[in-house]
């Protein structure tokens, strides 16, 4: 299985799981010209940006790492961007997630939900 | 939702009411502080966070602008953490927001929640007493701040118990009172000296400088401690400005409070900045942090010539005033100053007993150090020579006065200079000592300012011998302390 597989294999992990929490996807892989956006959810109210991280090993630090500030400043950018062309204004509440899954065998992986992961600045 | 805290920073020894003003919209999950923050302020959000969760609040996840105005002050230090979370918490709708129109809130905030003290503290009490407001601030506070007089304080342990409404206003709690005799050198602990405990009981009736000269271990050091305690006791208003620039140093300032006057002796490394205040933020320096109390400078050529420099408008203001880009600041300074120093680099120069080894042109330069203005500011100078074995070790020490015994005469003068017409220095000179300070002026080739100088010192004299006149014996004591040469 090669890493881009392992990654989609992961989302979808980490999707079902929103789902199975209450939440309700509406977007997977929403893309501009300048980044992605692996899931986007509603909690309620709340729009959810949704980052997912998945690793077999953590011998370059853990997915929690991969989640850097640049990251951050992406994700925002991105979530404005989607915000403005899903037609959401001002209005709604903006939450960032993130979802790490670490891979232990085959048929086994540890799912981690960070809720409210990060604000900006 | 918008909610709006007073709180106040600090410029100088002065706490500038300042306005903490949250928004709360929804929008990007935001917390940015705008209004001229410095590092300490903007870490102030992560303790804001962290302590609003442990404390059983909710941080919002929403847009959270807090603007500190007004603007263009610079705001610096910790103390934002409480009226910042404040703020955040009545814009939230989590505390009421008009439970805190009378209010002025500063405090740090631990990431449990807990209030901490910080820099300052009375200086915020002095600007919410003349704002009209109650401070709410750290409860470890609240024996300090009651210096300030028709303070209404309002302690808080740690931001949980602002859920339960805000804490009353508490008990005056009256700082314990000192022992009237500062703790520190008794006159009677120094052997023999009596010419230079005189010396100081002048420069403690009369407000002098003092310069010591002598050997190394002749006792210059104790004598300069045993100064404060001759000095009459502090007032009211004396204690509570010496103890605001303690308190804005972020030192502690009960013993001032209690009326322990200062003593700072600060080495001769110390940089202009530690010496006379400075930074950014800029802080009070020795000279102020001894203000209303002794300053005493030891080994006063190993000073650096700017430092001394440096201190020269100081000494003869009573005050140092920092001039900087975003404006000036200004810190008490008034002290007595006492400074020491060998009269040669191997000490002995001078002495009656062991040979000075330095060579003759090194001493010269040694003593130049200090450079000519400073030495015509110091009123008295002196020698302090090595105090004969003998007597140091006999079992009945010649002890001479107490220094209870010695403040009585300094009190004593003082009453009198009081008592007496502070106008006409010059037309209570007996016609004697008006010739003799004359001759002597221009033998010495003396100064303005060192006329002027040994005129006062003559008359101290006279007070302490309750003479409305000042004598010739008083003209030739006080010329006795001038112009020390090795």
């Amino acid at each position: 299985m090669d890493q881009s597989e392992i990654g989609t294999r992961g989302e979808a992990a980490a999707a079902a799981y929103l789902e199975r929490v209450g939440m309700q996807v509406v977007d997977r892989n929403w893309r501009n010209g300048r980044g992605e956006i692996d899931i986007v959810a509603l909690d309620g109210e709340e729009l959810v940006i949704c980052e997912v991280k998945t690793r077999t090993t953590d011998s370059r630090g853990t997915p929690e790492d991969a989640v850097s500030p640049a990251k951050q400043r992406q994700l925002a950018r991105l979530a404005q961007a989607y915000a403005a062309s899903a037609g959401i204004g001002e209005t709604c509440n903006i939450r960032f997630d993130v979802v790490t899954v670490r891979v232990l065998a085959a048929d086994r992986a540890l799912l981690r939900h960070h809720r409210a992961a990060f604000v900006v600045g | 939702m918008q909610a709006t805290i007073t709180t106040a920073t600090l410029v100088g020894v002065d706490a500038v009411p300042v306005e903490v003003q949250a928004d709360v919209s929804s929008g990007l999950p935001v917390f940015g502080i705008v209004g001229l923050p410095d590092v300490a302020v903007q870490e102030a959000r992560d303790r804001v966070r962290a302590a609003l969760r442990t404390s059983g609040y909710e941080f919002p996840n929403a847009r959270v602008i807090v603007n500190l105005a007004p603007a263009p002050l610079r705001k610096h230090g910790t103390g934002f953490d409480l009226p910042i979370a404040l703020a955040v918490l009545c814009a939230t709708g989590q505390l009421e927001p008009r439970a805190f129109d009378r209010i002025s809130a500063v405090g740090e905030l631990g990431l449990d929640g807990s209030v901490r003290e910080v820099p300052g503290m009375l200086a915020h009490a002095l600007a919410a007493s003349r704002q009209g407001r109650d401070l709410l601030g750290p409860e470890s506070a609240a024996t300090v701040v009651h210096a300030v007089p028709d303070l209404r304080y309002r302690p808080l342990l740690g931001i949980r118990a602002a859920r339960q409404g805000i804490p009353s206003t508490c008990r005056r709690r009256s700082p314990q009172e000192a022992p009237p005799s500062a703790p520190g050198v008794d006159l009677s602990d120094v052997v023999g000296h009596m010419q230079v405990k005189r010396c100081l009981q002048i420069a403690a009736s009369g407000g002098h400088n003092v310069l010591f000269v002598g050997p190394p271990g002749a006792g210059k050091t104790m004598l300069a401690r045993a100064l404060c305690g001759l000095l009459p006791p502090l007032s009211a208003a004396e204690r509570l400005e010496a103890a605001l620039v303690h308190s804005v140093a972020g030192r502690d300032p009960s013993p001032v409070l209690g009326g322990v006057r200062p003593f700072r002796a600060p080495h001769h490394s110390s940089s202009i900045a530690g010496l006379i205040g400075g930074g950014s933020p800029p802080l009070p320096g020795e000279i102020s942090l001894a203000h209303t109390g002794v300053l005493f400078l030891d080994e006063l050529p190993e000073f650096g010539p700017a430092s001394l420099q440096a201190l020269r408008q100081p000494i003869e203001e009573g005050a140092v005033t920092l001039v900087r880009a975003h404006g000036a600041i200004r810190y008490p300074a008034r002290v007595a100053l006492v400074a020491a120093m060998n009269p040669c680099p191997c000490g002995y120069h001078g002495d009656p007993e062991k040979a000075c080894s330095c060579p003759s042109g090194l001493v010269a330069r040694y003593q130049s150090r200090v450079g000519g203005p400073l030495y015509d500011r110091m009123d008295i100078s002196t020698r302090v020579d090595r105090v004969d074995p003998g007597l140091l070790l006999s079992d009945d020490q010649a002890v001479g006065v107490t220094t209870a015994e010695s403040r009585q005469a300094v009190l004593a003068a003082r009453a009198y200079a009081e008592a007496r017409a502070r106008s006409g220095l010059r037309r209570s000179l007996h016609p004697g000592a008006l010739s003799l300070l004359e001759h002597s002026a221009r033998r010495m080739n003396l100064s303005g300012r060192g006329v002027t100088r040994l005129l006062k010192v003559a008359r101290t004299i006279a007070d302490l011998g309750a003479s409305e006149r000042v004598l010739e014996g008083h003209v030739a004591e006080a010329l006795t302390y001038r112009g020390w040469k090795g």
